[in-house]
């Protein structure tokens, strides 16, 4: 039945998966190259360049790695920061709530989880805020480490949010319309 | 002696900087097109030789192509992102740097 094809499909897609992120994580490395940055327009003010994008010279290339339609990652640097945004597969209806209401979650705690935004950037379901004092205090490989595998398991829990919905509804429909059987 | 195709890729390869040098935006999505079609005669397994013979600067220009290609979903992604590992490992960290820094765009 539907659900473990759609477990199969999962699978398999999982293969094609790894190029991606692996694509994400060296273009990534290779972003967080940050340092102390002072602000050029306000004195004595230090702010992440790429939310203020005030200075054109401080911002490097934004770089767009799609994997589908849905499934992207923008990657916009700056010289003290860089801002990750990731769009999450939603194949249905169901998918797309699950992921909204995932990532509002998430985001509502980005306090918690320091490097998160609170708000994602347009067209994106996450974004990611890291400047210089991150990296200060953390190790950079480990910050990747992170971002890989949280989005990872972004889309496992969103895949078994689905299905264990699924199962409920189907087993709830069952129970209820036995009543109108025989 | 060097293949039809890798000819045709080093021949675009050393006419991208004119095109990256202006601004143009129709002339780079022309060139960029035709980068793509001489990619796509290379199948998966001939990548690793044909980065192998590539040097730094081809490198470096192919790297800015392949990450413009991945903008936009196809099914060309799956070898673009082939293309990307090996020029990575071959070239290092540095030519996404440069990909992420060099005003002059593909």
């Amino acid at each position: 039945c539907r659900s473990e094809a759609s477990v199969r499909l999962e699978r398999t897609m999982a293969q094609t998966y790894k190029p991606y992120l692996f694509c994400v994580r060296s273009t990534l490395n290779a972003a967080l190259c940050l340092r102390n940055f002072p602000s050029q327009i306000v004195e004595r003010h230090n702010k992440p360049e790429i939310e203020v994008r005030g200075s054109k010279e401080l911002l490097l290339n934004p770089i767009v790695i799609a994997r589908t339609e849905q499934e992207k990652c923008l990657i916009e640097g700056s010289v003290n920061s860089v801002r990750v945004s990731f769009a999450i597969k939603q194949a249905d209806e169901i998918e797309r709530i699950l992921c909204h209401k995932f990532t509002r979650f998430l985001m509502q705690r980005s306090e918690q989880f320091v490097i998160m935004r609170r708000k994602p950037v347009e067209g994106y379901s996450i974004s990611f805020l890291i400047t210089h004092t991150h990296l200060e205090k953390m190790i950079k490989a480990k910050l990747v480490d992170f971002i890989i595998a949280f989005m990872e398991d972004i889309n496992k829990e969103i895949s078994a949010m689905r299905i264990a919905l699924n199962s409920r509804a189907r087993i709830v429909a069952e129970e209820f319309l036995k009543d109108f059987a025989a | 002696a060097v293949s039809r195709r890798m000819a045709d890729l080093m021949r675009l390869l050393d006419e991208a900087p004119q095109v990256m040098n202006s601004k143009d935006a129709e002339a780079k999505a022309a060139h960029a097109q035709k980068v793509f079609a001489a990619l796509d005669r290379f199948s998966d397994k001939q990548i690793s030789d044909t980065v192998d013979s590539l040097d730094q600067d081809p490198g470096d220009i192919l790297l800015k192509y392949v990450y413009r290609g991945l903008e936009v979903a196809s099914e060309k992604n799956a070898s673009l992102f082939k293309w990307q590992a090996k020029l990575t490992e071959k070239f290092g960290v540095g030519s996404i740097i440069r990909v992420l820094t060099d005003r002059k765009t593909v």
